[in-house]
């Protein structure tokens, strides 16, 4: 607490307020004090915090303070900011308690704000603009032989050398900056000129099967620089060859075992088996999707079908519905006592939850089946509304 | 008195649960609706309260563990209102009266009696129609006299009845 001292409410010569806070209280370590409901002010150079009834305000060095930490509020607590502080110069002015235990203060922020000062309070720390401001003005200083802050000197000719130098490092310092951004820049299109040359060196080689990995970086690069994306590809409807020889790849590989499944596979074991089958190269499910969507425009023995409910699947093109419905059906009137659930029929046909839920549910919108809806779950009846004569 | 014999539907589980098939739900719709007529007239139950519908033996089958839930329920009983069977007793729909036959029915039946006992142009008691000697045979003979009103109000709205008032008694005159 005794790095605070006294000083009127005007900013000094090259201090910018940075922001401001209100109903403010200090406390000297942990423990409170009588300096509360203050406007506290943030400076490039110094924290000022000052109570409306007073005309003067409690100033308090940026340079001082070696450590900033949040501490969160509670229910009887609020957010405060910890300020671990150096020890004070000799010549600052007085301040309102002359000796203090403790080497940090605590900012209590009543109202809030306590996150968005702690940024403010990070950035005047990094900028650290009070060393920038010293410097400057030490060469003035030394033909009065003051005794300077801490320990650096500020006087004779070592203090010109450091100055020259300080001066040199900032130069530097700011020229860097200006060319960072650049040099971000410079980076991203290095790789982009990479990964350009590496997919028109593939495309030469064979048409089709690129890496769907590389163009997905690719266009990436392209979006995140915000370029239009130039190779326009497939939404819905239109596809590039690369879909078309995918969806013949896949119609080839996948045509037995989608037959031996019944007739009937999930997309996503479509995807899962045409991986595997791959090895390498692996496709994204989205190519995997775009690829099924356009078998039925290249005459595949499969196609995509989707149900009502959106689930969808791949069909082998000569699948008889009417025998789908038919099974369905009689697995329906094995269990006509309790009902069916979805868990059953997949269990009773060797076939993914999915797909019997679907079934059931197909069967329903047919009036081959009636559902029962109650606590212990959906299960299926066959309709006996129908086929049994009702009294 | 016989137990209520409870049709097969009852303890069928699919019967509780409102089927979202348009065709299977108009036959479900059916069977509810002629149970619960059968059930009223059975148990002699003349109205229905909503609120406390879902607690009433014709809407659940605790063997089975299955009761119609409450929007179930409501979509009957707006087909039987549809039907003539229910009517609201008030505009929020909370209480019904339950014709096991509708008002329209009983107006018919009565007009044919007329017609059979060439009694048309001629004025009845109401006394006569549902207490006389000469309807004992008729189904609504002993029919409750506020339904009877009813029915002849609906035929008159037809315009096939005339309700007339001789002081004590009440008449109508069949057109």
């Amino acid at each position: 607490m005794d790095r605070w001292y006294w000083c009127d409410s005007s900013l000094t010569f090259g201090e910018i307020v940075a922001s401001t806070a209100k109903s403010i209280r200090l406390y000297d370590g942990d423990k409170k004090t009588t300096f509360e409901d203050g406007h506290l002010t943030l400076t490039n150079l110094r924290l000022l915090w000052r109570h409306e009834s007073q005309s003067s305000s409690l100033g308090l060095h940026l340079g001082l303070v070696a450590l900033v930490e949040e501490e969160p509020g509670g229910f009887t607590s609020s957010p405060k900011l910890i300020l671990h502080l150096a020890m004070p110069s000799h010549t600052q002015p007085a301040g309102p308690v002359t000796t203090s235990h403790n080497s940090h203060i605590k900012l209590c922020f009543k109202q809030g704000g306590c996150s968005s000062f702690h940024q403010g309070l990070q950035k005047a720390l990094t900028d650290q603009e009070w060393e920038k401001l010293t410097v400057q003005t030490t060469p003035t200083n030394h033909q009065t032989n003051k005794r300077p802050q801490g320990k650096t000197i500020h006087t004779g000719i070592l203090g010109i050398e450091r100055a020259i130098q300080a001066k040199q490092q900032q130069t530097n310092q700011n020229i860097s900056r200006a060319f960072e951004d650049l040099k971000n820049l410079m980076d991203l299109a290095k790789d982009m000129v990479a990964i350009s040359k590496s997919i028109s060196s593939k495309m030469k080689e064979r048409s089709g099967e690129v890496s769907a990995d590389d163009t997905t970086q690719f266009r990436s690069y392209l979006l995140s620089l915000g370029i239009d994306d130039p190779v326009t590809r497939e939404t819905h409807g239109s596809a590039t060859t690369y879909h078309h020889n995918l969806a013949r790849e896949i119609a080839n590989a996948l045509e037995t075992p989608v037959k031996e499944a019944g007739g009937v596979m999930l997309l996503s074991e479509v995807y899962c088996r045409i991986n595997r089958a791959r090895g390498l190269q692996l496709l994204s499910p989205e190519d995997v999707m775009n690829a099924c969507q356009v078998m039925k425009q290249s005459n595949q023995s499969i196609h995509l079908h989707t149900f009502e409910s959106g689930v969808q699947v791949v069909q082998s093109v000569g699948l008889d519905q009417e025998k789908v419905m038919k099974d369905t059906v009689e697995a329906l009137q094995r269990y006509e006592t309790l009902g069916m659930s979805a868990g059953d029929l997949a269990r009773e046909c060797g076939l993914p939850l999915l797909l019997a839920q679907e079934r059931l549910l197909q069967a329903e919108t047919c009036a081959e089946a009636v559902r029962d809806e109650s606590s212990q779950g959906l299960r299926f009846y066959p309709n006996l509304f129908f086929t049994r004569d009702a009294q | 008195m016989t137990e209520f014999e409870w049709p097969w539907q009852y303890s069928f589980p699919p019967f509780f649960t409102l089927q979202p098939n348009v065709d299977v739900r108009k036959t479900q719709l059916d069977a509810w609706c002629s149970l619960v007529l059968g059930w009223a007239r059975k148990n002699n139950v003349g109205q229905i309260d909503v609120t406390g519908a879902t607690s009433m033996a014709v809407f659940r089958n605790d063997s089975i563990s299955r009761a119609l839930p409450a929007d179930g329920i409501r979509v009957v009983l707006d087909e039987l209102a549809k039907r003539g069977n229910l009517e609201w007793t008030d505009k929020t729909k909370r209480r019904g009266y339950l014709f096991w036959r509708s008002v329209r029915e009983w107006g018919q039946q009565i007009y044919q009696w007329a017609q059979d006992t060439s009694r048309i142009n001629t004025v009845c008691t109401l006394f006569e129609i549902n207490q006389g000697d000469e309807t004992a045979g008729q189904e609504f003979h002993g029919l409750d006299g506020d339904i009877l009103i009813k029915a002849l109000k609906a035929l008159e709205v037809a315009g096939k009845a005339e309700l007339m008032d001789f002081g004590d008694n009440q008449g109508v005159k069949f057109l």
